[in-house]
């Protein structure tokens, strides 16, 4: 009598069994270092502004505007600039 | 006016965001022109907002002289406006008292919302169909409901110097004041730490529109005025004329 496939034990090596997690483990405790010290080396002010920027609704950052205006100009075409 | 359009036209294509605005009193000469033969007059302002229309402003205050032109012609002008919006939160139907135009438009620029938002100065006479409420109170409640829907408020307002003061200490929430009329002078005038006050010119008849403000400013990421610097730019010989609007005021009946 034929075992149905599901129920066949797998054969898995060690190396995928326990070598892709453990690197994946590394990966992610190394990203966390580097996160922690770019944030450390910033300072709580500035991580705090940028805390600020992201939640700010509206507002994506500063802005540089240029404003030309006038007043009283009364429709005068031809004395005008 | 065709040196204002040589101004505003370098100024659209340097890539910084620009806004181009008016405080009011731009449609016909105060007192008729007293003499003038100024197209405006006989055009009863048609000509002015061709020109503004050309010009490519962004938004436009109604002011006192604006109202001589009564409600009727000053409906027809507000129809004709392509482009740009006329803004006043002060000026009213005196029938209905109902506003006249939009009391404000809100423009996105840079990823700010920015209000520009119109204030009308006193109407000594209101027999041409139109009043005015009070500059100030009308500040103070418009001020509170554009906060809510944009980071940066502009005022444009011809209400004078003591008002625009007034508004600027009073009225929290204000950023800029963009303002003109004859009773406040030219120049820049900070109130406080946050709030500026800037007015292009002072028109005396025969003369208006020789200049243009430039303010080159910062605002924060909350919109906060921060850096900033304003020049008069005198519209003289040294700017070349734009083409095409010089080619439309050629084409206007001389004086």
């Amino acid at each position: 009598m034929t075992q149905p496939a599901h129920s066949r034990p797998r054969k898995v090596s060690r190396t995928a069994a326990r070598g892709r997690p453990k690197w994946e483990l590394w990966a992610v405790l190394g990203l966390s270092v580097v996160i922690l010290a770019f944030l450390t080396s910033i300072g709580s002010c500035r991580l705090f502004t940028m805390v600020k920027e992201l939640v700010s609704p509206g507002a994506r950052g500063p802005i540089s505007l240029t404003i030309l205006h006038s007043n009283d100009t009364w429709g005068y075409i031809f004395p005008c600039g | 006016m065709a040196r204002r359009a040589t101004v505003i036209r370098e100024a659209k294509v340097s890539g910084k965001p620009v806004l181009v605005l008016d405080a009011g009193n731009s449609l016909v000469p105060i007192g008729g022109g007293a003499g003038s033969n100024e197209p405006a007059q006989g055009t009863r302002g048609q000509t002015s907002v061709e020109a503004l229309n050309r010009l490519g402003y962004d938004a436009v205050a109604l002011g006192v002289s604006d109202a001589l032109l009564g409600r009727e012609d000053l409906r027809k002008r507000i129809a004709e406006a392509r482009g740009f919006t006329f803004v006043s939160a002060n000026l009213l139907d005196k029938d209905t008292g109902k506003l006249l135009v939009e009391p404000f438009i809100i423009r996105q620029v840079g990823g700010h919302r920015v209000a520009l938002l119109g204030v009308t100065g006193r109407l000594v006479e209101e027999g041409r169909g139109l009043a005015t409420r009070d500059a100030l109170e009308t500040a103070r409640e418009y001020v509170a409901r554009v906060q809510s829907q944009a980071d940066i408020v502009i005022l444009l307002s011809n209400a004078g110097a003591e008002v625009n003061r007034a508004i600027a200490e009073q009225v929290p929430g204000v950023d800029l004041i963009i303002s003109g009329g004859s009773q406040s002078q030219p120049g820049e005038v900070p109130v406080g730490q946050s709030v500026l006050v800037v007015q292009a010119d002072l028109s005396t008849p025969g003369d208006a529109g020789r200049y243009l403000g430039r303010l080159e400013v910062e605002f924060d990421y909350r919109g906060v005025l921060g850096k900033h610097t304003w020049s008069p730019v005198e519209l003289g010989p040294s700017i070349a004329d734009d083409p095409g609007v010089a080619a439309w005021v050629a084409s206007l009946p001389q004086r």
